[in-house]
């Protein structure tokens, strides 16, 4: 991709650069060298692992630059998505995580690489939930 | 970063420090063999009402259809965002781009007509 710099002026200015940023608006599509993919639609999807268990819905991605690009590290899968979403509510999650013992708000950190995105409306994990690891273990190590 | 908490839904400014809309949509670039990427931001359009529901969201396009320049999201392809904070800061200029569409041909057509305007 072209660098900040060079798109102010560049290849972004006039009615070119007007078609340029008009998206597709279907939900996925096929444009570059991969697959395209819209994030919001993933969200309070229901993930499942290798098995067929559910494992909660999908939350969170975390993401971090490397080498120039915005990559997506890992998914967070857990069964309280809408609570998730509100930015607020770490004092709430850790409160039910601390009178549940972990066993009513548990979220799994899913690598990128271990979630099957090729049904974007049924996420599945490529190995069993259990050798996930959760937020509230990662905490602990 | 944390895509759902810090980008989504956060208030986007132009270059010249002007609001442009939010965060409406992320799309990820999903590559064999490595990790997905964020591609693109997308605000405006029928973006927003993608996340309502197949029903809303085609109601909203009806009508968005009607709108000159609105049917359609903006792109915002990762390079050009700046900074991330309270806002998100992009390399553009809003009234070059379809966000802005509807604004200015309201301006050019409607309000410049205007006695007092």
């Amino acid at each position: 991709m072209m660098p900040p710099s060079e798109m102010n002026d560049a290849g972004m200015n006039g009615d070119g650069m007007k078609n340029d940023l008009r998206g597709d608006s279907a939900g996925g599509s096929n444009r570059g060298s991969g697959r395209e993919l819209q994030y919001e639609l993933l969200l309070s999807r229901k993930v499942t692992d290798s098995e067929g268990k559910t494992m909660g819905r999908l939350e969170e991605a975390s993401a971090a630059m490397v080498g120039g690009e915005c990559v997506v590290l890992d998914f967070h899968v857990g069964g309280f998505s809408g609570l998730e979403r509100l930015g607020n509510v770490t004092l709430i999650s850790r409160l039910i995580r601390t009178l549940g013992g972990g066993r009513f708000y548990r979220t799994f950190v899913v690598p990128a690489d271990q979630l099957d995105l090729s049904d974007p409306r049924h996420p599945r994990a490529r190995r069993p939930m259990d050798e996930f690891q959760t937020l509230r273990s990662e905490a602990e190590s | 970063m944390l895509l759902s908490r810090e980008v989504l839904d956060r208030q986007l400014i132009d270059r010249r420090g002007h609001k442009m809309g939010r965060v409406d949509g992320i799309v990820l670039e999903l590559r064999p063999g490595a990790p997905p990427r964020v591609a693109f931001l997308e605000c405006g359009g029928r973006s927003p009402w993608r996340r309502l529901g197949r029903r809303l969201y085609g109601w909203a396009d009806a009508v968005q259809k009607l709108l000159p320049g609105r049917d359609v999201p903006t792109r915002i392809p990762w390079p050009a965002v700046l900074s991330m904070g309270v806002d998100i800061e992009v390399s553009l200029d809003a009234t070059r781009t379809p966000e802005m569409a509807l604004e200015l041909w309201l301006r050019e057509h409607v309000i410049q007509h205007l006695p007092w305007a």
